[in-house]
This record gives C-alpha cells, sequence and structure tokens, in this order.
C-alpha cells in the first residue's frame, strides 16, 4: 500500500526584475497532501491547472524530493528507499514525450528494459506482450518519429509498464487522445487495476473519466487537499455546483418577474435578463438543480420557446470548493 | 548494471547517431578542423615565410610548426565531440523531454554519462581518421612517435575530459543554457591550452589558468610523444600532473551530478 503524510514541495525561481536584478519567488506547489493507494485500487487526482498534480506525481515516483512529510510504498520509504521504489514504481504521462523519437519502439523499450535490468529473455518477451498490448505490432520497427499522437502515447503506456510496476501513476494520460484511443486507455486502465492488481494514481480533468475509472478521489487546490471521497460524493457535489441554464421565453409579465426574482433569492442564485428579438432570454448560474422548478414556473405566466441545461463541470465544481475552503480559513 | 547502463545507452546513442547522423554537423566539425590547420598553414608560411622563432622551438621542442598545430587541432577535435557531447546529454534529455522516462528508472547517472562517453569516444575516432586524411597535404611528420606514452595520455586525457564533462554538464542543468556555457569554455580552452602556439607565449597570470586545465597537459605530452618520440618516464612531471588533475575534475564532477540530478527535474519547472 501506498501511504503519503503530509507531503509538501515548495519550488524557488528567479523571477527577472530588470536587467542586472532578479527577485527569488517560492511557490508552494504542494501543501501537506495525505493520500492512500491500495493494490488494485484506482485513486484519481484532481484539480485545476497548477493544483500541484504533476508536482505531487512526481513525489510520488521519485522524480522529486518532497521538502516535507513522507511516503511509505509497501513499507519501504520514498526517499530513503528510493532506488528500490524506482523498480516498484512508473509514470505515463500526457502528451508525447518520454520516448526516444528517433528509435522504434522496440528499441525504446528495449533500452528503458535494460536499465531496469530485467534479464534479456525475459525482456524479449515482456517487449512482444507489450507491443500487442498497446497494438503496435505492425510500426514496432519503424521509428517513432513517424507514429500518430496516439501511437506516440502508446508506446509511452508500454513504456510505463516495461517494469511491470506495483503502483502506476497515470498524469492526465487521455490528454489529446482521440475518443475511441482515449476509451481503449481507459478499458487498459481498469484491467491493470482489477486483473492485475495494480495501484494506480490517476489525474485528469474529465469528470466523467473519474466517474468511470476510479474508486476513490483526491481534489486539490492550490497544493492542498479540499476533499475526498468517491465517485459518487464528487459527482453529487459537481451536480450541485454552478448549473446553468439559458431559457427563452416570449414575454415576463411583472407579477411573473417578481415571483421568479423571489424564488431566485430563495435559491441564491444569479440571473441576467435581456430583451432579445421576439422575446426575453434569461440566463441562470445556480448552486442547485432547480431545472424542474423553473419550467413549471415560467410555464404558468409564458410561455418557454426554449430552455438548455448545461451540464456542470468539473472546474466549476473544483472552483466552489475552493471559494469555500477559502472562505473557511478567513472566518476560522 | 553499472556496465548494463554504459553498454545500452551507448548502443542507444549509436543507434540514433547511424540512423540521423547529422552529416553536416559532422562536415562542420571536419571543417572547422581543417581551418585551423589551413589558417595556420598561411600564418606559418605567409607570415613568417615558413620559419619559427627560436622560442618557439624552446618552448615547444620542435621546428616542425604544422605538424604542431595539425596535432593540437585533432586533440581539439577530440575535446570538442567527447566533451561536448557528454556535457550536453542530460540537458538534451531535458529538452527533448525524456528526462522524467529517465531518471524515473534506476539509471545510474554515471553509468548513463559513461555510456555517452564510450559512443562519443567510437564516434570521434572515426571523425579523426577522417581529419587525418583531409589534413594530410599540409604535411604531418611523425618521425619518432612513442605510440605507449600516446596512448597512456589519450587514455588518461579521456578521463579527465569525462570529469570535466560532467562538470559542464551539472553547470548546463543548473543554467538551463547550453550555447553560452560550452562556447564559453571551448573558446577559452582554445586561446590558452596551446592549441595552436605554446601556452609560454600567454601572460603569466594566463599561463596559471591553463595549467588548471588538463588540456594543456595532454598537448604537451602528445605533441612530444609524436614529434619527439619522448618517453613516459621522461615526461613523469606531466604525465603527474595531468593524472592528478583527472582526478580531481572527476571526483568533483562525480560529487556534483548527484546533487545536480537530483534538482534537474525541478529545473524543468523554474
Amino acid at each position: 500500500m501506498l501511504i503519503a503524510k503530509g507531503l509538501k514541495k515548495n519550488y524557488t525561481s528567479k523571477v527577472k526584475t530588470g536587467f542586472l536584478k532578479s527577485t527569488t519567488k517560492k511557490v508552494e506547489a504542494v501543501r501537506g497532501l495525505d493520500l492512500t493507494i491500495e493494490p488494485g485500487s484506482i485513486v484519481g487526482l484532481l484539480g485545476l491547472n497548477g493544483a500541484g498534480k504533476t508536482t505531487t506525481i512526481k513525489m510520488l515516483s521519485t522524480l522529486l524530493e518532497p521538502d516535507e512529510g513522507s511516503c511509505a510504498i509497501d513499507g519501504l520509504d520514498l526517499v530513503k528507499d528510493a532506488f528500490q521504489i524506482k523498480h516498484m514504481v512508473n509514470m505515463i504521462a500526457g502528451g508525447e514525450r518520454m520516448v526516444y523519437w528517433r528509435l522504434t519502439a522496440r528499441e525504446n523499450l528495449e533500452y528503458f528494459g535494460r536499465l531496469y535490468s530485467i534479464p534479456k529473455e525475459e525482456l524479449k518477451s515482456r517487449i512482444e506482450s507489450l507491443i500487442r498490448f498497446v497494438g503496435l505490432q505492425e510500426r514496432s520497427e519503424e521509428a517513432v518519429e513517424k507514429y500518430s499522437k496516439g501511437m506516440k502515447q502508446r508506446l509511452q503506456i508500454a513504456r510505463g509498464l516495461i517494469n511491470d510496476p506495483k503502483y502506476l501513476f497515470m498524469d492526465e494520460p487521455t490528454l489529446g487522445l482521440d475518443a475511441p484511443i482515449a476509451r481503449d486507455l481507459r478499458r487498459f486502465t481498469k484491467s491493470l487495476a482489477k486483473e492485475q492488481g495494480k495501484g494506480i494514481l490517476l489525474t485528469s480533468h474529465y469528470i466523467s473519466e473519474i466517474e468511470e475509472l476510479c474508486d476513490y478521489v483526491y481534489i486539490i487546490d492550490r497544493g492542498l487537499k479540499i476533499m475526498e471521497g468517491t465517485p459518487k460524493e464528487i459527482a453529487s457535489i459537481v451536480a450541485n455546483c454552478t448549473n446553468k441554464y439559458k431559457i427563452k421565453l416570449n414575454v415576463l409579465p411583472d407579477k411573473l418577474r417578481g415571483q421568479f426574482e423571489t424564488f431566485m433569492s430563495t435559491v441564491q442564485s444569479e440571473f441576467q435578463l435581456e430583451e432579445v428579438d421576439g422575446g426575453i432570454e434569461i440566463d441562470v448560474s445556480s448552486h442547485k438543480d432547480i431545472q424542474s422548478e423553473l419550467i413549471s414556473m415560467l410555464s404558468q405566466q409564458s410561455k418557454i420557446i426554449s430552455f438548455t441545461a448545461m451540464e456542470p463541470k468539473l472546474e466549476d465544481a473544483i472552483i466552489t470548493l475552493s471559494e469555500v475552503k477559502n472562505y473557511e480559513q478567513v472566518h476560522a | 548494471m553499472f556496465i548494463d547502463n554504459i553498454l545500452s545507452t551507448a548502443r542507444r546513442n549509436l543507434t540514433i547517431q547511424t540512423r540521423a547522423y547529422p552529416v553536416h554537423f559532422f562536415v562542420g566539425e571536419l571543417m572547422s578542423c581543417f581551418f585551423t590547420v589551413l589558417s595556420s598553414f598561411f600564418i606559418y608560411s605567409i607570415v613568417f615565410k615558413g620559419k619559427v622563432s627560436d622560442s618557439f622551438i624552446r618552448f615547444s621542442g620542435t621546428s616542425d610548426y604544422m605538424s604542431y598545430a595539425i596535432l593540437g587541432s585533432f586533440m581539439y577535435l577530440f575535446v570538442v565531440r567527447t566533451f561536448l557531447n557528454v556535457s550536453r546529454s542530460f540537458i538534451t534529455e531535458m529538452r527533448e523531454g525524456t528526462l522524467d522516462s529517465l531518471l524515473i528508472s534506476p539509471v545510474s547517472y554515471m553509468g548513463y554519462l559513461s555510456g555517452n562517453m564510450l559512443e562519443q569516444t567510437l564516434v570521434t575516432t572515426g571523425e579523426l581518421l577522417a581529419a587525418i586524411i583531409i589534413t594530410s597535404p599540409f604535411g604531418l611528420k611523425m618521425p619518432d612517435i612513442n605510440a605507449a606514452a600516446a596512448l597512456l595520455c589519450i587514455g588518461i586525457t579521456l578521463v579527465s575530459l569525462f570529469g570535466m564533462a560532467i562538470i559542464l554538464c551539472g553547470i548546463m542543468i543548473y543554467l538551463k543554457d547550453t550555447y553560452l556555457s560550452q562556447n564559453t569554455v571551448f573558446s577559452v580552452m582554445y586561446l590558452i591550452c596551446g592549441i595552436t602556439f605554446p601556452v609560454q607565449y600567454l601572460p603569466n597570470w594566463v599561463q596559471n589558468i591553463s595549467n588548471l586545465i588538463p588540456v594543456t597537459y595532454s598537448l604537451r605530452i602528445f605533441r612530444s610523444s609524436i614529434l619527439a618520440g619522448s618517453s613516459i618516464a621522461s615526461q613523469a612531471g606531466d604525465f603527474l600532473m595531468l593524472a592528478v588533475l583527472s582526478i580531481i575534475y572527476f571526483a568533483a564532477g562525480v560529487l556534483l551530478i548527484n546533487r545536480i540530478m537530483k534538482k534537474a527535474p525541478e529545473r524543468q519547472f523554474i
């Protein structure tokens, strides 16, 4: 089991303020993060850009040393036993990098396999099965630079599995992939955890991906954990975050307008009214699902020309959670 | 594991080199060597009318200036190609986006760098053979070569270049720069290590600096072994200095690289 407690990581960078002048800027990338990954489970790590997801993954994969906190992977210390841990973990990042473009898929896997000191015969058969697994059999002898984005990503997945890691860290693995490939990757990720018993940490921007794959989810913002729970719990929060509706009515009588404004105030929601050709357009933004109430109220005294409900986004949920957390901190 | 890292990295680099060998780069390096010799030839034959001063003979131990300059340019080619490519190896990984996949593995930094050094030594030896052919019209004479001394010199020089390359590698990663760091180092070495003229012509304080660079001793030993047939014993002082400096640079490189590489993934962000 992977148990991380109070992980912290700061970066110090120089910011140029003049021709020969610069100041140092400290960025707190991760601020005391606790998380647990059990073998055979998929744990989601969600957050906006700059939340600290990649830094967390890089710490867990031994690339970065935490400034504070501890992490034990199957009883081994992340810092002291980094060499042994490197044999047990691997990382797959979104994008086309992390493999050598001038080598073929097979040569890439051979090189990385030898860095892990995998015996020759075992490496050979592992490469064969990985190439088959990611569907690159027909192009395995071609230089990677000739591959499509999806193929490069698939090779990266094979690279991430070359040492048969017990724990796999996937940083936005479906970023920029076509829908069918992303779907295959999700299916594949699930099988790694459920059939092969690997512990997986997955970061993603897509709530659907998290819902589909993860057993447990952490949400972080600016290096702090702001929530954790099952995908169901997270989804319910998302559902209650910033539902948006776009409504077009033919008229908005004064009486109805009064009722509408009172209702909006009661449910603490915001709205904007605009007169447009042939009617009134209303944009509603609410933390609650008020779709049925709106339809019921408005349709009694007016004709609803159109009603569009926009699905709440994960980003909205995270922003809301972050605002709540900040509010709590300020008023604590 | 260490040996495996060396061999697999050397093999990887050779595969890349043979697949996408930058021919223009190879030609550029050879031309640089050729022009160094050519300009020395012009200065020697046109400005100095084919004569060298007594002080040159005293400082260099030879009156054959063209052979002196040709050997200097060969050594410089060797220094630049090995030193340069090994020192750039990690920052190239960083720029090509492969540093993380490399460092996440249990790779030995020294094994990886040694693999780069091995491959680069093999490639540069090939380039040197080509350089010998294209500079042959200028008349390199080796009347009394002491092969044992020359080979030992090359062997120790490789260790010193490796040590210096590791240090420059660390500096490049820290500064996230290749162009300024490498060009400054190579320009200074070209000027003060005695590539085309004896270091004794330089001001004393510059000579003091050049005496801290192993290449200065390598050049002196290499030329003396090839042009005057000097034995290892007769050059014991220079060999000792070269060996001591090689050990110092190598040890400093080993100490530095572990510290720098610990911070290398961070340097990608900042």
